[in-house]
Formats: C-alpha cells, sequence, structure tokens
C-alpha cells in the first residue's frame, strides 16, 4: 500500500506484479476506468502528435531534398525518410509530447490526490492503490504511446511526401515507391519496441514524482516539473542506448 | 451484539453508555517519534468497546491527527500496539489487512472524497470494489439508499467539487457507512462548519453510526461536538502543557471532564479561564 514515501524500484515491482495480476484476470480492474486513462492519456495527444510529426517530416525532407540535391541523389530521400522517421524521430517525438502532455497531468493528478488525502481515503477503504490507480493509467500509457508513435509515423510521412509532391514534383505513387524501396519493417517494430519502453519509463516517473508529494500546491508544481524534465531526460538517453545496441 | 439505537439526541444524559465487552480497539502504550526526534504520543493507552463513540481531545500539536494515522494503518507507532478486533493492526498485510479496512470506515477532516467522480459514484466505490459478482444495479441502490440517509439523494450527479464544505462532510460520512462498519474514525468532523452544520453533522453522525451499531473514534477540538457525542474521551497534551504533551492528561466520561479539577483540562473546555502561568 502506497500511502507513505516509496522507492522507484519498489514502485516499479508492485507495478509490473499488479499489472501482470491484472493482465491474468482482468476482472480484477475497471474496464471503464482504463478506457478513461486511455481516453486522456493517449486519444487526446494524437492531435498535437500528428501535427508537430506532420512538420517534422516536412522540414526533414526539405532539408535531404536540399543537401541530396547536390549530389543528384534526390531520389533517395523518401528511402532516408522513413529510416530517420520511423527508427528515431517519431518515436522520440511522441515520446516527448507524452512527458510534456499526459506525464505532467498525471503527476499533477496523483500529487494532487495525496494532498487532498484521496490516496489515504482508498486505502481506508480497503482499496489496493496500485491496480485502482497505477494500472489503468500504466496501461493507457503503454496502448497508447505505441498507438500514437504509429499515427505519427503516417503523419510525418505524409509531411514528407508534402515536400516531395509539391517541391520535387514527385506523384505519390513514386513517393510510396521510394519510401519503401529498401524499407524494411523492422524499422516498425524498433519503433514500437522504444514507444513501449518509453511508455514504461515515462509513466513510472509520472507515478513515483505524483505518489511522493505530500504538502501541498507548491509540492505538486515541483513534482510536475521533475517529472516532465526526468521524463525528457530519460526518453533521449533510452533512445541513445537502444539505437547504440541496435546499430553495433 | 447489535442493537441500534435511534433517536439519540444531543443532550448528554440522555446518552447511554454501552455495557462493557471485548474492546474492538485497544492501544496499548503507543509512543511515536519521529526521525528528527520529536516525539509526538507518550505511552497512549486506551480502549474503545463495541457501539461506544470514543473522542480523542486535544489542543494544537498534541498528536491527535498521529494518533489517527496510527489507528487506521497509515502510520506505524515507534513502539506499542494498536489491536483491532483482536489483532495486531500494524503485523497485518495483504488480504487480512484489506478484510481488517471492510470492517472500519473513515470520515477524513476534508471529506478526501474522489474529485474524478460523483458523489454517488464516491458511495458506490467501495461498494462496487468489495462485492464484485453483485448485481451493479443492487449495488447502485444502496449506494443511493446511503446518500439518502444523510439527505443528499438528489446531488447524486454532482462532483465534489460543485458542493458545500458541510456536503462534503455529509457524502463522506455517507461513503463512510457504505459498508457498514464495526468502526468509523472520524477526523474532525465539524471543522470548518457553523455552529448549526456542526449540530446537524453531529446529531447525523450519531444517529447514523448507532443505527448500524457501529462503535466511533473521534478526533476534535470541538467542545460542544464532544458532549454532544462522547460517550467517553481521552485528552492528550498539546504543546502549551510542557511534560504532558503526547501523554493522556485524562480518560473518562464527558460528565467527568466537565467536573474535573485538573488546571489543563478545565482550561481546555473553558479557554475564559486563565492559565496558571499567566
Amino acid at each position: 500500500m502506497i500511502t507513505t514515501k516509496i522507492g522507484y524500484f519498489r514502485l516499479v515491482i508492485e507495478l509490473l506484479e499488479s499489472t501482470v495480476r491484472t493482465l491474468l484476470r482482468p476482472s480484477s480492474v475497471t474496464f471503464d476506468n482504463v478506457i478513461v486513462q486511455i481516453r486522456s492519456i493517449g486519444v487526446g495527444a494524437i492531435p498535437a502528435a500528428s501535427l508537430i510529426a506532420l512538420t517534422a517530416g516536412f522540414v526533414l525532407a526539405l532539408v535531404l531534398e536540399l543537401q541530396l540535391s547536390q549530389i543528384g541523389k534526390v531520389e533517395i530521400v523518401p528511402s532516408l525518410l522513413w529510416i530517420i522517421l520511423t527508427e528515431q524521430v517519431v518515436p522520440v517525438g511522441v515520446a516527448l509530447i507524452f512527458a510534456g502532455r499526459s506525464v505532467s497531468a498525471v503527476t499533477a493528478e496523483l500529487g494532487a490526490m495525496q494532498v487532498s488525502e484521496e490516496v489515504k481515503a482508498l486505502f481506508t477503504m480497503g482499496i489496493d492503490i496500485v491496480p485502482y490507480l497505477l494500472v489503468p493509467r500504466f496501461l493507457g500509457f503503454q496502448i497508447m504511446l505505441p498507438i500514437v508513435t504509429l499515427v505519427g509515423i503516417y503523419a510525418a510521412l505524409t509531411g514528407g511526401w508534402l515536400l516531395c509532391g509539391v517541391v520535387m514534383k514527385m506523384s505519390v505513387a513514386d513517393y510510396i515507391y521510394y519510401v519503401f524501396d529498401g524499407a524494411s519493417f523492422w524499422s516498425v517494430l524498433i519503433a514500437l519496441v522504444k514507444s513501449a519502453l518509453f511508455a514504461f519509463l515515462v509513466a513510472t516517473i509520472a507515478f513515483y514524482k505524483g505518489l511522493n508529494v505530500r504538502n501541498g500546491s507548491r509540492e505538486i508544481s515541483e513534482a510536475t516539473t521533475q517529472s516532465v524534465v526526468g521524463a525528457v531526460i530519460i526518453v533521449t538517453i533510452a533512445n541513445a542506448v537502444v539505437t547504440s545496441f541496435q546499430l553495433a | 451484539m447489535r442493537h441500534a439505537v435511534f433517536g439519540v439526541e444531543e443532550k448528554q444524559a440522555e446518552v447511554m453508555v454501552p455495557e462493557a465487552e471485548t474492546p474492538i480497539l485497544e492501544v496499548i502504550d503507543v509512543t511515536k517519534t519521529f526521525p528528527n526526534g520529536r516525539t509526538v504520543l507518550n505511552g497512549v493507552s486506551f480502549e474503545v468497546y463495541p457501539e461506544e463513540t470514543f473522542v480523542i481531545l486535544g489542543g494544537s500539536g498534541c498528536g491527535k491527527s498521529t494518533l489517527l494515522n496510527i489507528l487506521i494503518g497509515v502510520l506505524e507507532p515507534t513502539s506499542g500496539q494498536v489491536r483491532i478486533f483482536g489483532q495486531d493492526l500494524h503485523k497485518l498485510n495483504g488480504a487480512k489487512l484489506k478484510a481488517m479496512h471492510v470492517r472500519c470506515g473513515m470520515l477524513f477532516q476534508s471529506g478526501a472524497l474522489i474529485e474524478s467522480l460523483s458523489l454517488l459514484g464516491n458511495i458506490h466505490l467501495p461498494l462496487r470494489e468489495h462485492y464484485r459478482g453483485m448485481d451493479a444495479a443492487v449495488l447502485f441502490e444502496t449506494a443511493r439508499l446511503k446518500l439518502r440517509m444523510v439527505g443528499l439523494e438528489e446531488h447524486g450527479s454532482k462532483r465534489p467539487s460543485g458542493i458545500s464544505g458541510g456536503m462534503k462532510k455529509r457524502v463522506a460520512l455517507a461513503r463512510a457507512l457504505a459498508l457498514d462498519p464495526d468502526l468509523v474514525f472520524a477526523d474532525e468532523p465539524t471543522s470548518g462548519l457553523d455552529p448549526v452544520s456542526t449540530q446537524e453533522i453531529d446529531e447525523m453522525f450519531i444517529r447514523l453510526t448507532r443505527r448500524i451499531g457501529a462503535a466511533a473514534v473521534v478526533v476534535t477540538h470541538d467542545i460542544a461536538s464532544f458532549f454532544r457525542i462522547a460517550h467517553r474521551a481521552i485528552m492528550l497534551g498539546g504543546e502549551r502543557d510542557g511534560a504532558l504533551q503526547g501523554r493522556v492528561i485524562m480518560q473518562g466520561k464527558p460528565e467527568e471532564f466537565r467536573t474535573s479539577d485538573q488546571p489543563v483540562v478545565r482550561r481546555f473546555l473553558d479557554p475564559g479561564i486563565p492559565s496558571p502561568q499567566t
């Protein structure tokens, strides 16, 4: 029961145990609660993530086209877009959007629940805080971050096509042909694995910071800032580590 | 043994002290020292019997809230023992701790209602979590009944942020009683309320807890409430009481407090009496 200060690793162990129990016995969690969290954590992030991915794809295509046109290799712009966007830019970008939007919201919500004694009230009602409060939010992150990443990849490639189509006069068919020429769907798998890892990291940081709030609104704002900064740092470091192993 | 006592009035003379039997709650020589070395509770002992309303009195800094947090299992005592229903509270975990919490209700000072749920949802929550196999309609009807008991049935769809402090206390009381507990804890149930609302909450509290035959442990510094609701009480020494801070200064029935000649007790009950030091 998490009513006193809790360490990060103990929280992670309790969360993983509880999530496994929930997946083995889905009736132990309220389905409506999971849907609410999926909606608030992930669905609301889709418009922002799509717009940012679209513009990122457009700008990246513009930069690549400018550089590669000097050596007469503009036809490889779409395939480079595929690799860079799918494996690097979109998974990290979407995780950073979640860090700014959903991590801050979850930290503030859990912190406010601690300050207003809602967490203590749940404990005294004999309700396990981890399955009731954390597992639905954890599933929200784990389900929605990969889904929004897939949506982001589609939006980013669309942004790339806007540049290729308008500036390079490339047809949609040619663009698709060049994107998938030599493209590996392994890249999508890498993107999904990365986004699941990022979801785990940012969610647990949000839970840890939020549940350890004790004294008032100032501590909530400090915890929210710390969780967003922590999530941004851990996502970029994790991406560097995973990419290093992947390319080694 | 459960026999409901309906229509209990606020007048002390009409409050019947339940006959003594096995205590439902035993606090045995509890001491709490925080990591900064400050001892806020010092050898506190008392017992609470079934259907009894037991009040913990004391001024600021006497450790009332710390004691309540120990009694509900949020804090562990540095030494001593808390036995609820014959079990050592701080040695319980997992299913046993949950089963114990099901038999206890807690009314928080702020209400501590779940903001993301409606008022009805707040009362439905413990029912839903502990009676998963039961028909949802039955559970909702039970929650509605509890809300009706505190006179707020028509406000069930409202959110906690949209109601007054007095209404929050009433919803919190309904939620504390949702599972028909044997023991109810209440932290300053009337703080922040006007005298009329205070009396209403007191009357509602004693009427409803006694209707289900629950014992109650109430932390308060409201003297009028104390005389209205208590069968017995203890008074803890506050920060102005020097060496008595965190210790039990007096234990007894309200009329014993009323007639006490202990200066600390008399000063607490009637702040108009000058302190011996002044």
